[in-house]
């Protein structure tokens, strides 16, 4: 009976592997057998399938457990468990049997993402990879730090491969130090539905290629260029003109930036949710006033404003939402602008004030009465103007504290 | 309102009749659905899919587990650490099974019947099985034979190192 059970295991009732199965294709079955198995039975069948049984000697019986556990029972529960396994396991997984192959590759979720990481030769390995099938669907590609990419396998992937990017979702290319405007106009040509870009550490990008990158990728949602030191006001315009829906962008030490283009920026992308600002120290308050336009800003980072004034301060304290705020080496800052803060920014839980020699402990008093709770991380280091700053005191202030150093 | 069900009755793909109290039953979301469903009334719920032997697995899993959640409740809400050990060293017990006879069968029932515990722990123990296996290592495990053509495998191999080794 134990065969029959088996067998009517995969054939009655509701499909054993739930929606993961239902939503795949097992493909071309190679017997009429194997098909029969996987369609519900109508009852004229039925009789004749156990005609069938009753004729089905001791050695067949074997073969055909064999048969069910290899090419069927055993895909169907590694599919069940392959969001599980690393992608090097399921390689493993792939070169197991035909059956295994073919299950694993037809999931498409399990194909999403290459990774390339610090690899070397990466060029030429995303373009093998991007010519198997199973990666047709791919939506995030991470090539950071990896080596050998440049201009001409991106362009190479602009022939040979765009299909398989068309719905790329993310691409990293931090630390790609050969890739220029020309690789970054053909790498994004194929991929109009990207929403996140990085592509840090990079002194060949110049306002040309955002001009790209705004014109293929109407999308974008999360931008990183920190370290792109070619960039201008002129990128800052491109993307004010062109990504309203931004939520979070990087320019930590774009040097060439001004207040007129991040002044376009403030007043259009509205939906900012996280700014990076690290060690861009030419921007005055003319622009920092602007920042409360920002109302759903919830990380600011503005190590090494120099020109930051209270009055500066002020304006932004009416971010409400701000979470997370670095004020290092924001040296014209005094207690007035971090009271302002502490006032009207309730939901902080990160605060830096690095080098701020002009901040006392009334600052702390105040910041400790408006959000002491939720406040986790607050670095005083080098602010000689707070007598008490020790570890007893701080936790005395703040709870909740766990970290008491932003800057390195 | 009909009078509160305490028990139920499941029926194996064998035939095979079991009791499992309500509480046991609750673990697997589609029972329970059965259950809190006023239009249906159980009898005899029949669980085609599931041979006894499994299903006795099942079974002794849910009441495992339902015990353990009344006892905590019991107890005001949280689980000490000793007794959440305790049920993890059960679990780990509980999976020690054949991989060809129990194991998966246990899982696709678990997966049939939404237990997602029991789902969980089976598919974290087959993961287990294969983390960091060769793939001639994962055929010994799961008693498969290499099916495919030496023109096939080395072509997939091929394709494998050239683009991820």
């Amino acid at each position: 009976m134990a065969i029959l059970n088996t067998l009517l295991f995969y054939r009655t009732g509701k499909d054993i592997t739930g929606q993961v199965f239902r939503s795949h294709n097992l493909g071309k079955s190679p017997s009429f057998f194997f098909h029969w198995l996987l369609l519900p039975t109508p009852p004229i069948l039925h009789s004749a399938s156990q005609h069938f049984y009753s004729k089905v000697g001791m050695e067949e019986i074997a073969e055909t457990e064999d048969f069910t556990w290899s090419r069927e029972t055993v895909p169907r529960v590694l599919l069940l468990v392959s969001s599980r396994l690393s992608q090097g396991d399921l390689f493993s997984l792939l070169l197991v049997n035909p059956w295994i192959y073919r299950t694993l590759v037809s999931a498409s979720s399990l194909w999403e993402v290459l990774n390339f990481r610090e690899r070397k030769n990466a060029g030429n390995r995303l373009i093998a990879a991007l010519s198997l099938p199973r990666y047709r669907n791919v939506k995030q590609i991470n090539l950071e730090f990896a080596q050998d990419v440049d201009d001409t396998h991106l362009t190479i992937l602009k022939t040979k491969c765009s299909d398989s990017l068309k719905g790329l979702d993310s691409l990293n290319l931090n630390g790609c130090q050969k890739i220029s405007d020309e690789g970054v106009e053909a790498v994004t040509s194929c991929c109009p539905q990207l929403k996140t870009f990085s592509i840090y550490w990079n002194v060949r990008l110049t306002d040309a290629g955002l001009r790209h990158l705004v014109k293929n990728c109407k999308g974008i949602v999360h931008l990183n260029i920190s370290g792109c030191k070619n960039i201008s006001d002129q990128s800052l315009e491109f993307i004010a003109d062109n990504y309203s829906e931004l939520e979070s962008l990087n320019l930590t030490r774009c040097v060439k930036l001004t207040d007129s283009g991040l002044k376009q920026l403030l007043q259009k992308c509205l939906s900012l949710q996280s700014l990076n600002l690290y060690a861009l120290s030419s921007f005055t308050d003319k622009v920092y006033k602007k920042m409360s336009l920002l109302v759903h800003l919830k990380l600011l980072d503005l190590c090494g404003a120099q020109n930051l004034s209270d009055e500066g301060l002020s304006s932004i304290s009416k971010c409400k939402n701000l979470i997370t705020l670095n004020l290092t080496w924001c040296v014209r800052v005094t207690d007035e602008g971090v009271i302002s803060v502490a006032r009207s920014c309730t939901s902080i839980e990160s605060l830096s004030l690095f080098g701020i020699t002009g901040v006392t402990d009334k600052s702390l008093e105040t910041l400790s009465k408006s959000g002491s709770n939720k406040i986790t991380t607050l670095d005083v280091n080098g602010c000689i103007g707070i007598k008490n700053r020790s570890r007893e005191k701080l936790l005395q202030l703040f709870p909740n504290l766990k970290c008491f150093k932003v800057h390195s | 309102m009909s009078s509160p069900v305490e028990q139920i009755t499941v029926v194996s793909s064998d035939g095979d009749e079991f009791k499992m109290t309500v509480a046991a039953a609750m673990q697997s979301e589609q029972l329970k659905q059965m259950l809190t469903d006023d239009s249906i009334s159980i009898v005899k719920v029949p669980v085609e899919n599931i041979s006894t032997e499994i299903l006795v697995k099942v079974i002794e899993y849910c009441q495992k587990h339902a015990d353990h959640e009344a006892a905590t409740k019991a107890n005001g809400g949280g689980a000490s650490d000793s007794e959440a050990e305790e049920l993890n060293k059960w679990d780990a017990e509980f999976m020690k099974v054949d991989v060809e006879d129990k194991l998966f069968h246990i899982l696709m029932a678990a997966n049939y019947l939404e237990i997602k515990g029991l789902f969980d722990l089976a598919c974290q123990t087959v993961a287990d099985l294969i983390k960091g296996k060769t793939p001639k290592q994962i055929r010994k495990i799961f008693n498969l034979k290499n099916d495919f053509t030496p023109e096939e495998q080395e072509r997939l191999s091929r394709q494998h190192n050239c683009s991820f080794d």
